[in-house]
């Protein structure tokens, strides 16, 4: 593998503790809209980067050279850095080794040609229908490998390959899915029929009078949610700022007994082994029957309360990439069913934090929103924007469903939420 | 490194493309990061790369690559070609490019203290002092400082005969500080949420007076605890600097890009309510709003001699006297609109396909001070700090979100409230501006990293901005 003697070199050639990160990468990119490709891109690239700690201070420096003077060069800015700037008290050491506890799932990836292939039969199950499909097929994949210089030695293959979709027709849409580490996973006509009824069963939209609503939730959406809890929730950074909605709630009832959240990157359908340190990635139960129970570390957070790390570093702190939340046993159907009057929600678009310790967030749907009565879907609407405490979500009761589905940061079922706070409505111009 | 770029587009023409163009980039940024009194992150990142777009029988094609050598450009130019082609296997979009002169020449863009030359240690020490003069009280558990520089240096040429070479140097940066007590957290920022940014050297920083402004919005911060939530109601709402950089961004800027018209995003970040239909006709806002795409702003982020197709940098008007006269375009775009290219279309690095981008988008000032604008307020809303945006996939509905509100009763300031949301309709909202402040209120907001396309592109752009008034507007969103 090139990038681990690259990575060796550096780590060779830099005087200290030091961490060096290497990434070997070639991307591709189809995209795609109303039927035909408009975007095909390619990039072969390379990232190293080496930190360098002296006497507790520390400078960092990259490059995407793979040539050793330029490597050297790096090192010298890096070192140069760190001579230059005043120590961080709170610096313990970087993190020492520990096993890997599972190894990547790598899958070549299909030539651009195949890739391409993919891309057609999707949109001719659309063209059949009379519908327009625009979406991206990413495939994604390099060597990856971390050293430090206390023994920190690890490299591991990395694939990851994603189909989006949104299929349009008249004001109807709809979206689906797939982010898999095997692209032969994907099935793309099965895909593109997700969302191209999706796109039939959304026409001629309705508006509803804005106001709280229970909702059925499809994975898409929970996997948005996700991301807020661990951003301003479930990370070690968050909690030691005192910025997180945990903060004096460790061990308490904080969601409904429905939820059990976990961060396990072994399971969670994407398994990458260790972190930005390099640091193998343990599995912690964040939410335990609705308690919280942990939260992730990098090696920073971790030493500052004399613990290691679990392997969450995402350079800028720790981060819980893989949760997952338990299934349930009811099915999507079931879920349908148990609304009295309320709305089913595809996916959320634009979300933004409006309240961080209270976690309110904003955003709209979009791409299949749908009025359910009696536990039926009755008729489709207008995108809806929601502002809504999610703790106050969580907290009340929540009904999971059983079929969960890989999105980009969690493996999440569809779930049933109560009194879902719907502020405002996307209207056509007039 | 002109031979490297030329093999490659020769290279594409040999192999059967219509048309090449392609950029060497080569970039050297530097982030200074300190929070709570330590260095959080010194980091120096360079790179250089070359990038190449085709067309082969009407597909497009890009490939780009780390390595610069004859080797190198010659495999980029295959693997772009076979990008192409397979565009093609798919069911292409017939790519044509406008017609445009051939742009050449030599640019660098002044400044006038080299924020690289600038001693690491006084840089530090600077952020360091900041950081100290907001730490006033426990309850500030979150301080931040950052300074962060780029320069790039940017090789474009073409089968056409363009040859253009622009070195562009950026900097900026900025303070925050978050208070905590219970549930409640705040955050203030200066001069905006992450900083601001100006094509300008190191004396730029200087203008903005950091640590001049550290203790008054830590104490801001802390006092906001306390402060009132913003009432749920309708009202006047005043907004400027960020907060209105931010609007015009969202609601003006995005939907005026004419990739989203013809779907080029729909699958992502989504497109636009400015359907052709409305081109020259539609009442975007009331007949005060004047807002232009001025590339030519020198100082600005988005200020450019060329964009990276090589057309000329231009200064369009977007909306004149409350009508939507423009979209920002580039110059495929440009050809299925039969006009020439608007000159917005930028990359990333080497590394990604020019796509469009806004440039300096700036609202035209009016004829109020501030003073008098809050004067002649009855009942109203003042926010100059964005802290949360969303918007529709339309960019119809939209909600923002300030740091810090100060509520307007009979044309005085009479406290803070935390919280200030508001929404609304995006044409509706600018059809109820009725008042702007003068030339000598503007602001120029550098937004250093609007995010784009797939994969994600980082850009660097512009808004120049006074005060403006809006009329009913629903505030106070927000359900605890």
């Amino acid at each position: 593998m090139r990038a681990k003697e690259i990575a060796k070199f550096i780590l060779d050639n830099t005087k200290g503790e030091a961490q060096v990160n290497v990434l070997d990468y070639s991307h591709y990119l189809i995209r795609f809209t109303r039927n035909t490709v408009h975007q095909s891109i390619q990039e072969k690239g390379f990232y190293a980067s080496v930190k360098v700690v002296i006497d507790k201070r520390i400078g960092e420096a990259s490059s995407n050279s793979v040539e050793e003077n330029a490597l050297k060069e790096m090192i010298q800015r890096a070192e140069i850095i760190a001579s230059l700037s005043p120590p961080n008290p709170e610096f313990v050491s970087l993190p020492k080794p520990s096993p890997l506890r599972f190894s990547s799932i790598f899958v070549e990836p299909p030539s651009p040609i195949e890739a391409s292939e993919m891309v057609k039969s999707a949109i001719e199950v659309a063209k059949k229908k009379g519908v327009e499909l625009s979406g991206s097929l990413a495939c994604r994949q390099g060597d990856v490998c971390v050293l430090n210089s206390l023994g920190i030695d690890s490299s591991a293959p990395t694939s990851e390959y994603a189909f989006r979709l949104v299929a349009t027709k008249e004001d109807g849409s709809g979206f689906a899915s797939i982010q898999t580490y095997d692209w032969r996973k994907i099935n793309p006509g099965e895909l593109a029929e997700e969302a191209v009824e999706r796109a039939l069963m959304t026409r001629n939209p309705r508006e509803i009078e804005p106001g709280e609503y229970d909702v059925v939730l499809l994975p898409y959406a929970v996997d948005e949610i996700m991301l807020f809890f661990g951003w301003f929730g479930f990370n070690a950074q968050a909690l030691q700022e005192g910025r997180s909605f945990l903060e004096g709630r460790m061990g308490e009832k904080i969601f409904d007994e429905s939820i059990t959240l976990i961060d396990d990157a072994e399971n969670a359908q994407m398994p990458f082994p260790f972190d930005w340190e390099g640091v193998a990635k343990q599995k912690v139960v964040l939410v335990e029957k609705g308690i919280a129970k942990g939260i992730v570390y990098d090696s920073f957070t971790a030493h500052k309360e004399g613990r290691e790390s679990t392997g969450h570093s995402m350079r800028g702190g720790p981060f819980p990439s893989d949760m997952i939340l338990y299934p349930g046993e009811h099915s999507l159907e079931e879920l349908i069913e148990s609304l009295d009057k309320g709305i089913l929600v595809t996916r959320l678009h634009y979300t933004n934090i409006v309240h961080p310790k209270l976690l309110v967030f904003t955003g709209m749907t979009r791409d299949g929103t749908f009025f359910v009565e009696k536990g039926k879907i009755k008729y489709p609407l207008r995108n809806l924007r929601f502002t809504q405490n999610l703790i106050n979500a969580f907290s009340d009761e929540v009904l999971i469903g059983k079929e969960a589905k890989r999105g980009d940061q969690s493996l999440v079922p569809p779930i049933r939420l109560n009194k879902f706070n719907f502020t405002g409505i996307s209207r056509e111009v007039k | 490194m002109k031979e490297i770029l030329m093999k490659a587009i020769e290279r594409a023409l040999e192999e059967g493309a219509s048309f090449a163009d392609g950029r060497i980039v080569k970039s050297k940024s530097e982030e200074i990061y300190v929070k709570n009194g330590r260095p959080e992150r010194i980091e120096l990142q360079e790179e250089v790369g070359l990038g190449l777009r085709v067309i082969w029988k009407g597909a497009l094609g890009f490939a780009s690559t780390n390595e610069l050598s004859p080797e190198s450009a010659r495999k980029a130019a295959d693997m772009a070609i076979q990008m192409a082609k397979g565009a093609h296997k798919a069911g292409h979009m017939e790519v044509n490019l406008s017609e445009e002169e051939p742009g050449e020449g030599s640019f660098k863009f002044p400044y006038e203290k080299d924020p690289f030359d600038i001693p690491l240690p006084d840089k530090v020490e600077f952020l360091l002092e900041c950081d100290r003069l907001m730490n006033i009280s426990d309850k500030i558990k979150v301080r931040e400082s950052v300074l962060r520089s780029l320069r790039e240096e940017k090789l474009f040429a073409s089968s056409e005969g363009g040859d253009i070479e622009q070195i562009i140097t950026l900097c900026g940066g900025g303070i925050s500080a978050t208070a905590v007590e219970g549930n409640e957290s705040q955050q203030r920022s200066y001069p905006a949420l992450e900083g601001n940014y100006a094509q300008m050297g190191w004396e730029f920083v200087e203008s903005l007076d950091l640590p001049a402004n550290a203790e008054r919005i830590a104490m801001e911060a802390e006092e906001l605890l306390q402060a009132p939530p913003c009432p749920s109601e309708e009202r006047a709402l005043i907004i400027g600097k960020s907060m209105l950089g931010l609007q015009i961004h969202e609601s003006c800027g995005h939907p005026s890009e004419a990739d989203r018209v013809f779907g080029y995003e729909t699958s992502f970040a989504g497109d636009t309510f400015l359907t052709r239909d409305k081109l020259g006709n539609f009442r975007y806002g009331s007949p005060l709003v004047n807002i232009v795409a001025d590339a030519t702003l020198e100082k600005a982020l988005g200020h450019f001699e060329y964009d990276d197709e090589g057309v000329r940098a231009q200064r369009i008007e977007l909306v004149k006297e409350g009508i939507f006269q423009n979209y920002l375009t580039s110059r495929e775009t440009a050809y299925k609109l039969g006009i020439k290219s608007g000159g917005c279309a930028r990359a990333d690095g080497y590394r990604n396909l020019p796509i469009i981008r806004m440039t300096n988008i700036n609202l035209e000032p009016g004829d109020f001070s501030l003073d008098e604008l809050i004067q002649e307020t009855k009942k109203g809303l003042l926010i100059e700090e964005c802290s949360s945006w969303s918007i529709d996939d339309k960019r119809l509905n939209f909600q923002f979100a300030g740091e810090i509100g100060w509520l307007i009763e009979d044309g005085e300031i009479k406290g803070m409230v935390k919280n200030p949301t508001y929404t609304g309709i995006t044409p509706q909202f600018w059809n109820s501006l009725d008042a702007l402040t003068n030339k000598s209120t503007l602001f120029l907001l550098g937004v250093p990293n609007c995010g784009k396309g797939e994969p994600m592109q980082s850009m660097y752009v512009g808004h120049q901005v006074p005060y403006a008034r809006f009329q009913n507007v629903r505030i106070g969103v927000m359900k605890r």
